[in-house]
């Protein structure tokens, strides 16, 4: 019960020094507008991919799956930040529930995460995007779920390495080949077999697949309900770890 | 309030294993400020990190505010602790971070603000309690800390190094801020290596060296514990076999102390001993560089309990 209550006091308090920061705004905006508007129209005339409005559908839900992953790949930074300033010690010698530290700043994350989906839809409206609002919904919650699978393993991360000259290497390190093994820029489909076989192993691609099926207004494809199995046991896996880590930093 | 027997604690490395403290034991009395008092790596903070639940010991034992130190929650409910970083939120204001940390410590939204509101007029924090703490000058940013140490009304406040890297004015108005808390009933237990804070503000002090505790006692009890006065003699090395050949055949010197270009002299009462001294010296040829006369102070005490001055640490070997 403690554990609800301190977890949303900090989940607000998080939330309300995030929206002060106007910068904040523009730099979640300004890599959907550049890709939307400067990237998207190069794609209308590659050969294998579906013309017109077609390519601006099967474009933007590897987008919203770029984007976020970039928005909460990172977070693990405040965690070192909060290391290092001794916010994370002072909490340690309150009654302050533990868990709650971790939980209110993941809960923002994912919060940032639904809004950027949010955006991104809308911005890509006027382009010709083709939405049921049943399919912005599964995507709304299929997101979420990317966000409860990586940020803790963010914070789970800097609360293991301590520091910055390590923390960043080592996401740097994941984010590339999981970027570009899961289909976000350009279908898989055009890919040779072998990089096609490897990129069965990038969690994210399932993610891709199945918000392509959604934005088909396919949400009954296998690929939505494959997403979703492996997105959960990740996040259960994510969450193992990082509730594991704060409480061995917190003790 | 506290009560500590051999408390110690060993960090192990791969390959070594350092003591840094060596089986403490002391007594907090409710209602006072005790100041724990030494160079950096003492041993000072390890102990207060013990104390606060933030560290296991290795072996020993130790109560605070009535409860073993296996109960960390209970420990937890009952303390306040202050760390030499602080730990506001930059990009929140001094008073939503105080009324954060109360709503943490479980106090209603309304008791939260309340409190935040007493404080922000006990400290002196009106002018600024609404900017982002980023802003803040070091001194404020302590008063903020401190607020934050109290915001849940403690039986009993940790504070490590307050005043490192303050303002000698900021320092003076932390200080009369420390006593306002004392005398609102809050026990108070602080490290510092500034001796004359440890003089102007403590009841009772706790002199560590090395991970042990060298003296414990009242400041004033301490300084009479070197009884009479100091009088430091500059000169060459070279004159020291000469001059103590000297002042051995004088009576009223208790004690004498070689550094590295002074001879120290504890005395009875230095006014009247110092012209008698000087002549004796000078009219057997050793040439006097200066002479300086001292009432005792605690960098005396220090000296004298631990056989180095505070600011060399523990290279012992930089005197005799």
């Amino acid at each position: 019960m403690k554990a609800l209550k301190d977890t949303w006091v900090l989940f607000i308090h998080y939330e309300k020094m995030l929206l002060r920061n106007p910068f904040w705004m523009l730099a979640a905006l300004f890599q959907p507008v550049c890709y939307l508007y400067l990237f998207a129209p190069l794609l209308t005339n590659i050969t294998g991919v579906s013309g017109g409005a077609g390519a601006i559908n099967l474009f933007t839900p590897g987008l919203i799956v770029m984007v976020s992953l970039f928005s909460v790949m990172f977070v693990g930074y405040t965690m070192i930040d909060y290391l290092r300033s001794g916010v994370v010690e002072r909490l340690r010698v309150t009654t302050a529930s533990r868990v709650s530290l971790l939980l209110g700043l993941v809960i923002r994350d994912v919060t940032t995460l639904m809004m950027q989906t949010l955006i991104v839809i809308f911005l890509a409206l006027p382009l010709g995007l083709s939405v049921t609002a049943p399919g912005v919904g599964l995507m709304l919650l299929m997101m979420a779920l990317v966000g409860f699978c990586i940020s803790p393993a963010s914070y789970a991360l800097a609360l293991a390495v301590r520091s910055e000259d390590a923390l960043g290497p080592i996401l740097n390190f994941f984010s590339q080949p999981i970027l570009l093994l899961s289909g976000v820029l350009l279908p898989l489909t055009l890919a040779p077999l072998w990089l096609r076989n490897l990129s069965d192993f990038n969690p994210l691609k399932y993610a891709v697949d199945a918000s392509r099926a959604i934005f088909n207004g396919d949400l009954s494809s296998p690929a939505v309900w494959q997403a979703f199995a492996i997105l959960f046991a990740l996040v259960f896996l994510s969450f193992f770890w990082a509730l594991r880590r704060i409480k061995k930093a917190t003790a | 309030m506290i009560v500590t027997n051999a408390l110690s604690k060993t960090f192990k490395n791969k390959n070594s294993a350092v003591e840094a403290v060596k089986g403490v034991s002391i007594t907090v009395r409710r209602g006072e400020i005790y100041g724990f008092i030494g160079p950096n790596g003492a041993g000072k903070t390890t102990t207060m990190r013990m104390l606060t639940t933030l560290l296991p010991p290795t072996s020993g034992k130790a109560y605070v505010a009535g409860c073993e130190l296996s109960k960390a929650r209970q420990i937890r409910a009952k303390i306040g602790y202050v760390s030499q970083k602080g730990g506001c939120y930059e990009f929140a204001t001094g008073f939503e971070n105080l009324v954060l940390q109360g709503r943490l410590y479980g106090l209603s939204k309304r008791a939260a603000v309340e409190n935040a509101e007493r404080l922000v007029e006990a400290f002196g924090m009106r002018d600024y309690c609404r900017r982002k703490i980023q802003t803040y000058s070091g001194g404020q940013r302590r008063h903020v800390d401190l607020g934050l140490g109290v915001m849940h009304n403690p039986e009993l406040l940790f504070l490590d190094e307050p005043t490192t890297g303050l303002d000698p004015k900021s320092r003076a108005a932390f200080w009369n801020v420390i006593r306002d808390l004392r005398a609102g009933g809050i026990t108070v237990f602080l490290t510092t290596h500034y001796l004359d804070e440890a003089d102007a503000l403590c009841d009772r002090i706790c002199i560590m060296d090395n991970g042990a505790v060298a003296a414990e006692g009242t400041p004033a009890d301490l300084k009479r514990q070197i009884a009479g006065d100091i009088i430091s003699i500059g000169m060459e090395a070279v004159h020291f076999e000469r001059a103590t050949e000297l002042l051995n055949s004088l009576s009223g010197i208790k004690e004498m102390q070689m550094t590295r270009d002074c001879v120290k002299l504890y005395v009875e009462n230095g006014e009247k001993a110092l012209p008698e001294i000087l002549p004796l010296l000078v009219g057997n040829g050793v040439t006097i560089r200066s002479a300086e006369l001292a009432k005792p102070s605690l960098d005396e005490v220090f000296l004298k309990k631990t056989g180095h001055a505070i600011t060399n640490g523990a290279q012992k070997e930089d005197f005799q």
